[in-house]
């Protein structure tokens, strides 16, 4: 009998931790992030991320964007024609200049953390930002001029 | 005869017709708008109410469309621009989830009235209609002199304006507005909130139910240039 108890809670011991581990405690910067979801990106995006129709991509799938893509898109919008998931949009999507560097790192975090419920994805830090940043303002450099146009 | 006596507000009133109590879900809508009455000889109270006034604008197929064509039906309105990058895409997918909701129902129609007449040509209406996935036999997209369209904006208990420091160059309210088969204003509803668009759905299946000569009888707005 107490062979079986013990064996009863260790496996509970176990399941536990495994719990703890797949719950996955919100960071800081996911937490922040999904603030600044609320304010700057539901009203197109949608609260789960899910688009609009064929006017809006969806942002939570995993094959959505890459990171780059992702964080270049939420500093300079986007313009042009974007498939995802077998369609086509051709929206613009403004830029954000007031967003600061860790603002869009905890954006990009709640995105690919929380929305697309990525397990594997780490936490992107603040040092990541520039590296990114200067490769898509590299990449990019007609969406300023675009922006710029549209009072965005 | 005796004088009749004239009574007229100008806020949000709400006309009650029924007699008794009432559970919520049967009272009738509130009339919102002016609402003016006189009392003839007899006591009976006679009632009037600011309707929506009569346009004519272009719809998405570039047609000249008048307002009297879809006279007699219950209406479901909003004031957005293809552009705009604020709440606009969200008001439309909450447009689409009430036409989705009364699919086929003859004595509704969504209106959308474009605040960016420079931009939102019928051709680009038709383009964001058809991505959206509306149903134009249902739901029109309608464009014309921006005056026009801000004084309609108005005339319906909403706004909009331009304005270069705001994003995407306007400012508008993110209202839906419900009005009846009299083209008198019954609700306005927050078209950014999903639960908001719940009750607007709840009240337009009452609306659709409730008799046509129901209520204060609907007095036309005198508008300018651009109305029928």
């Amino acid at each position: 009998m107490i062979k079986w108890g013990l064996l009863a809670l260790m496996a509970g011991i176990v399941l536990a931790v495994l719990g703890i581990l797949w719950m996955r405690p919100v960071s800081g910067s996911i937490a922040r992030g999904e603030k600044l979801y609320a304010v700057h990106c539901v009203n197109c995006h949608g609260e789960q991320g899910e688009g609009l129709a064929q006017l809006i991509p969806p942002i939570h799938g995993t094959g959505a964007s890459s990171d780059a893509d992702l964080i270049c898109a939420m500093r300079y919008g986007k313009k042009g024609k974007l498939e995802v998931g077998g369609i086509v949009y051709d929206g613009v999507m403004p830029a954000n200049f007031e967003l600061d560097e860790g603002e869009i790192r905890d954006l990009a975090n709640f995105v690919r953390i929380k929305l697309r419920k990525c397990r594997d994805c780490k936490e992107l830090g603040l040092a990541d930002m520039p590296v990114f940043l200067a490769k898509c303002t590299l990449a990019q450099p007609l969406l300023l001029s675009d922006s710029a146009q549209t009072q965005y | 005869m005796k004088k009749a006596e004239l009574g007229f507000l100008l806020v949000v009133l709400a006309f009650m017709g029924c007699k008794g109590e009432a559970t919520s879900s049967s009272k009738p809508l509130p009339f919102l708008g002016e609402i003016s009455w006189s009392t003839a000889a007899d006591g009976r109270v006679d009632s009037s109410v600011q309707a929506l006034p009569n346009w004519r604008l272009v719809n998405q197929d570039g047609d000249s469309l008048g307002s009297q064509v879809i006279s007699g039906k219950v209406r479901v309105s909003d004031f957005f621009f293809t552009t705009c990058p604020t709440i606009c895409p969200r008001m439309s997918g909450q447009m689409l989830r009430i036409q989705q909701k009364f699919k086929g129902n003859d004595g509704l129609i969504l209106l959308s009235y474009s605040i960016d007449s420079g931009h939102d040509t019928a051709e680009v209406l038709k383009s964001y209609a058809e991505k959206l996935g509306a149903d134009t036999r249902q739901w029109q997209f309608l464009t014309g002199a921006a005056s026009l369209i801000f004084e309609l904006a108005a005339a319906h208990g909403s706004f909009a304006e331009a304005d270069a420091n705001a994003p995407g160059g306007f400012v508008h309210s993110g209202a839906l507005i419900l009005s009846d088969r009299q083209n008198r204003v019954r609700g306005l509803y927050d078209g950014t909130n999903p639960q908001e668009v719940d009750r607007l759905m709840e009240d337009l299946g009452r609306l659709l139910a409730e008799p046509a000569d129901f209520g204060p009888r609907p007095l036309q707005l005198e508008m300018g240039i651009g109305y029928d």
